[in-house]
């Protein structure tokens, strides 16, 4: 009988266990702090933010990065709140908290416990030195407010009134609010200069000015339009345009001077070469037997001139058009010769007037294909420059001023020469 | 494989690398183009010793031999210069190198009796010497021979622009110009008579045909600068002389002439700057001037500094 007793006993205390291990479970989850209702030493306290981020009830409360407490509430708060709590703050600790009160809007109520503190350590926050931050535990991890007790001196929150929640006012520490607030001066003067510098040059002188200079402007842009106009038509197709003025005519003229020349090779072989064949195959017989058809041809003839005449006369104008035709392109020659040489001859004096530029470019070409020459032969003979480098130093004659010589009638040096070209 | 039969030709591979790779094999300059570097350094000794040792190779390189000559008469300047300021040279020893140079002159004259800078610089050798009608008939003579050689009538234009014979010098720069219209020293000596005669933009021109063919000509960069002076163009004097003494440092006329320049504009630091370059100058035998002139000059400016 006792044995049974004792497993019913000890089977109802594990189940009492259970069942309190479980409570305290659904506690924890409700955010009920059970442990709170023993422990009744806990400090209220208010703060307004303009936003929380991913802040939420049952976040901590730090004070140095050691909780202290719990974030009990989030809600909108209204213009009263809003308005109630800015008064409980200094006036001067409202303006410089909340310079737009119109922007916190979320008020948040949070605890501090006793039971966090040491026996003897004493805290004391007011409203004038002491500020709520809002942090991020780390780059990805959730908000918590981070208590600041600033200065504050006087009794111990936990000794203090409790019948309202203490407010603190709030304060944005991260790094854009430190780099704004040092940058909102800075950007003041700088919107003071630029405004000076507009009134300056954005004044009514300088845009007349400007606007002074339009005109001479747009007509420079207009010649240089006009002037690639002209260039284009000269390189394009049109019919002033090179292609239409000089290549196409003579283009054309040669392809007439073909085929002049090829009308005249035609009637060459078609006529005169078969008949003179044909004399030499036949022989002296055929001279005999020719001389004898001529006899009679000329009987023929003398018979029938009046036609023959006819077909000589035709003969001749035929041979009349062929001549015109050799005659004109023999002027095209002429004409296309001309032109040529007055070319050649343009250009002929361009080279001497530009000679001495000219020459001197000769001289530049020849002094710099001999310095490549020498630093070939200096590579063939030391590839080894590549990688050590070159001790040699140049040694290229400096300037020399000849103005003695040149007043003593005396002839300047010879200049250095080209190696290995013989002298 | 026996590694220690790689060892002989690898040796011989690696003595053969590092010999070709430590330096060089064949040398790629000849003694006469560095004597010209030398000589335009203004190291005449080195200079003339390099000549010698390409006359040493090549007996008959008459252009070594003139460019020998040449160096030796400026070596020779330059010791009577010295002399003048009272620095140690052997005595008579510019007398010998001139009589060298002589000599060489008329053995290139010998070998090919129509060269033209031979004549033009003999002819101002026996000119100096007192032999004044042998030397205008050498250069008459050469004349008269080649119409298409200019030396020579350079040269008596430059006699006659010496002595003030104005249409004298004129008659000749314009005969060498016909014979070659582009000759830097005709040009120089042409620019050099229209200064005189106070027609600078004529000068300028001449002098500007000269850069064309010589860029970094500094006579012409000089005068273009002395001219621009005289003619009031102090902006454009400044930059011509600042090409000059860029092309060369050691242009005394230049520095005079920026000294005044400096003076003018009040810039007495650059003024003494520049006038302690013409001491230099003088001190070390490149220059022809008096230094008692140049250490007047720079005391006034010092006082002139200290009183501002």
């Amino acid at each position: 009988m006792a044995s049974y007793r004792k497993t019913e006993i000890l089977s109802g205390l594990f189940i009492l266990l259970a069942l309190l291990v479980f409570m305290l479970f659904a506690f924890k989850v409700g955010r009920f702090d059970f442990f709170g209702l023993a422990s009744p030493d806990k400090r209220i306290l208010e703060t307004l933010l303009s936003e929380t981020a991913t802040l939420e009830p049952g976040a901590k409360v730090c004070i140095g990065g050691f909780r202290v407490g719990t974030v009990d509430g989030i809600r909108l708060a209204s213009r009263e709140e809003i308005d109630s709590f800015m008064e409980a703050l200094d006036p001067a600790v409202a303006a410089s908290a909340y310079p737009d009160p119109a922007a916190a809007r979320v008020l948040v109520s949070f605890h501090v416990e006793a039971g966090h503190f040491r026996k003897g350590q004493r805290l004391s926050l007011s409203a004038n030195e002491s500020r709520v931050l809002l942090q991020q535990d780390g780059f990805l991890g959730t908000h918590y407010l981070q208590l600041d007790p600033g200065s504050a001196s006087g009794p111990s929150l936990f000794e203090s009134e409790r019948d309202q929640p203490l407010r603190l006012p709030s304060e944005d520490r991260g790094l854009m609010a430190s780099v704004m607030r040092e940058l909102e001066p800075t950007l003041a003067r700088v919107n003071r200069l630029l405004d000076k510098i507009g009134d300056g040059l954005l004044s009514e002188a300088n845009l007349a000015q400007v606007e002074a200079m339009l005109p001479s402007i747009n007509r420079v842009l207009d010649k240089a339009d006009r002037g690639m106009e002209e260039i284009l038509i000269l390189l394009g197709d049109s019919p002033r345009g090179l292609r239409s003025m000089i290549l196409d005519p003579a283009s054309s003229l040669v392809a007439e001077m073909e085929g002049t020349v090829r009308e005249a090779r035609e009637e060459l072989n078609a006529s005169l070469y078969p008949r003179a064949r044909t004399l030499l195959d036949r022989g002296a017989d055929a001279a005999n037997e020719a001389t004898a058809t001529f006899s009679r041809a000329g009987s023929l003839i003398d018979e029938n001139r009046a036609k023959i005449d006819a077909i000589l006369s035709q003969i001749e104008k035929a041979t009349d058009g062929l001549r015109e035709r050799l005659d004109r392109t023999e002027a095209t020659i002429q004409d296309v010769g001309d032109r040529l040489a007055e070319l050649l001859a343009n250009s002929n004096s361009t080279l001497s007037e530009n000679r001495a530029e000219i020459a001197e470019i000769m001289r530049s070409i020849r002094r710099m294909s001999w310095e490549l020459e020498i630093f070939s032969r200096k590579i063939r003979s030391n590839p080894g420059v590549f990688l050590w480098g070159d001790k040699e130093v140049p040694l290229e004659a400096l300037p020399v001023d000849a103005e003695r010589s040149r007043r003593t009638g005396r002839a300047a040096p010879f200049d250095q020469r080209e190696e290995n070209r013989g002298r | 494989m026996d590694a220690s039969r790689l060892v002989r030709p690898g040796l011989l591979a690696a003595a053969v690398f590092l010999g070709a790779c430590g330096g060089g094999i064949t040398p790629i300059q000849t003694a006469y183009n560095k004597g010209v570097y030398l000589a335009s350094a203004g190291e005449y000794a080195a200079a003339i010793a390099e000549y010698r040792e390409a006359l040493l190779d090549d007996p008959s390189d008459l252009r070594s031999m003139f460019n020998l000559a040449a160096t030796l008469e400026m070596e020779a300047a330059r010791l009577r210069r010295l002399d003048r300021l009272g620095g140690a040279s052997p005595a008579g020893e510019p007398l010998d190198l001139v009589s060298e140079a002589r000599g060489l002159y008329e053995e290139i004259l010998r070998r090919v009796p129509g060269h033209e800078r031979a004549t033009q610089n003999l002819a101002a050798l026996e000119w100096e010497a007192g032999e004044a009608e042998a030397s205008t008939e050498r250069l008459q003579r050469l004349a008269r021979e080649r119409s298409d050689l200019p030396g020579p009538r350079i040269a008596l234009a430059a006699r006659a622009l010496d002595e003030d014979d104005r249409a004298g010098a004129r008659r000749f720069l314009e005969e060498a110009l016909g014979a070659s219209p582009t000759h830097p020293d005709a040009l120089a000596l042409l620019g050099d008579l229209e200064a005189r005669e106070d027609r600078f933009e004529a000068a300028v021109e001449a002098y500007r045909k000269v850069l064309v063919r010589r860029p970094e000509d500094i006579h012409a960069l000089t005068s273009l600068g002395e001219a621009c002076l005289k003619a009031g163009d102090f902006a454009g004097a400044e930059g011509w002389l600042r090409q000059a003494l860029f092309v060369f440092p050691r242009n005394a006329r230049a520095h005079r002439l920026m000294a005044g320049l400096s003076e003018r504009n009040l810039q007495w630091e650059d003024a003494v700057r520049h006038w302690w370059e013409v001491r230099s100058l003088i001190l070390a035998g490149s220059e022809d001037g008096s230094l008692d002139e140049v250490e007047d000059k720079l005391d006034e400016l010092y006082r002139t500094l200290l009183s501002r």
